[in-house]
């Protein structure tokens, strides 16, 4: 059966060239998810969808799908593309590397479309920048079913406690511990995370944000097996 | 049991890009059946080409000695260098400006989710450039892709760490395009990017 879609929301992460003219995208779609979609001609000169077929650009598809592979019938450009550049623009491709690896094809995720198309902005800002992504990182787990309760110790079921210490042994959560260590953590960075209330101005513990990154940067590790996001490797040393 | 010579000659074939098998079929059928000569004379001249063309020691490019003949040039300035995504931008620049200083080559842009990084465009190479050369202006020509934009981005920060100059070429309104047909985010970028009337 063949699923024809008329100018739905669609952002594309990533596209490669295929054959003399064509591209194929890999693109987040609002009510259809991670899709592949193939772009025939998309190269040539005179291509209206030259130009448009770009990540990080707000754009309106229309397409048949079946199987696997879609094919684009048409693209406009959308409203409300962000003006990433620089780090913000490093960061949308860490993003995108994080979707394409970890969002399975083909499963409807509005929610985290919705998520997405709020987080590229907040890229473009130095402040909001590391919350919104820590936020998104979050979101990315729990729409792949696989977040852990951040509020609860992993072994005992204790509430975790604010100012007690903890680490990460497996992907079900934090573990308390005796006390400071190179891996373990204060218990208010996971409430945070939990929470969603990282970088608000309520939790201002110094550090907090630098122990966020880590502790979802082990988490998504978990998921992500013995291949590392490249992106990330570039993001640290392009921050250090 | 071996590979026939068709079958490698076909195999070989579609190393080029955007050759599937019918076209390398095509291709095939017509060097042995009309063009023997010009069989032989390709094989002959893509041999010579692997065997003698090799890149540039100072920007990359692609020459058949030590340094290309933008670089080995003497009429050429080297205070101003222009960087460019690949072999092909240089030929177009050369033809279509009058630009004298010298180039860089990148053979590629950065590409984070094909895992293509900064160590892959030969940028430690430009950067021992930066340092010890009397280098005024960068003039960035890459892409106007997002892939553009990032590598644009690391490139400046590489001048900046040298105290050189950087320019990026403009992009806008193609000569002779109408505004009502340019796309929305080309318009944009030529908005933003107005300069006044002289
Ligand atoms: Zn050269």
């Amino acid at each position: 059966m063949t699923l024809r879609v008329s100018l739905t929301p669609c952002w594309i992460l990533h596209r490669r060239a295929w054959r003399e003219s064509s591209v194929i995208l890999d693109a987040l779609t609002r009510d259809h998810g991670r899709i592949s979609l193939v772009a025939r001609g998309a190269r040539r000169p005179r291509s209206s969808w030259r130009g448009l077929t770009e990540p990080f650009r707000a754009l309106q598809a229309s397409f048949s799908l079946r199987g696997e592979m879609g094919t684009l019938t048409g693209l406009e450009a959308g409203d409300g593309s962000p003006k990433l550049q620089g780090l913000a623009l490093w960061c949308g491709f860490y993003v995108n590397e994080l979707l394409i690896r970890l969002l399975p094809r083909q499963e409807p995720a509005p929610e985290l479309f919705d998520a997405y198309t709020g987080l590229l902005p907040k890229l473009a800002d130095p402040e909001h920048r590391a919350p919104a992504l820590r936020r998104f990182e979050m979101a990315v787990l729990y729409e792949t079913g696989v977040a852990p309760d951040l509020t609860r110790d992993a072994k005992t079921g204790e509430p975790v406690a604010a100012g007690g210490w903890y680490r990460l042994v497996d992907e079900t959560g934090p573990v308390r511990t005796s006390g400071p260590g190179p891996e373990s953590w204060e218990g208010q960075v996971f409430l945070a995370l939990a929470g969603g209330q990282i970088g608000s101005k309520a939790v201002g513990k110094p550090g907090l944000q630098r122990d966020a990154r880590k502790i979802m940067g082990r988490l998504l590790a978990f998921h992500l097996g013995d291949k590392p996001l490249y992106t990330r490797k570039l993001l640290d040393r392009e921050e250090s | 049991m071996s590979v026939s010579a068709l079958e490698e000659l076909l195999e070989a074939l579609r190393c080029l890009p955007g050759v599937g098998q019918r076209t390398a079929q095509r291709m095939c059928m017509h060097l042995l059946e009309r063009d023997r000569e010009g069989a032989g004379r390709l094989a002959r001249a893509l041999e010579l080409a692997v065997e003698r063309i090799r890149r540039c020691d100072q920007c990359r490019n692609f020459t058949e000695n030590t340094l290309c003949r933008y670089c080995a040039s003497e009429r050429r300035r080297g205070d101003v260098l222009c960087i460019v995504e690949s072999p092909a931008d240089i030929l177009a620049i050369e033809q279509a400006t009058g630009f004298d200083g010298r180039y860089f080559v990148l053979l590629g842009r950065l590409s984070p989710l094909d895992g293509i990084g900064p160590e892959d465009l030969g940028l430690d190479l430009l950067a021992r450039r930066l340092e010890a050369e009397q280098v005024r202006e960068l003039i960035i020509a890459t892409n106007t892709t997002v892939e553009g934009e990032a590598t644009a981005h690391y490139l400046k920060r590489m001048a900046d760490r040298n105290g050189i100059a950087v320019t990026r070429i403009a992009q806008g309104v193609p000569l002779g395009g109408e505004l009502e047909y340019t796309d929305r985010s080309t318009l944009a970028h030529a908005f933003s990017g107005r300069q006044p009337v002289r």
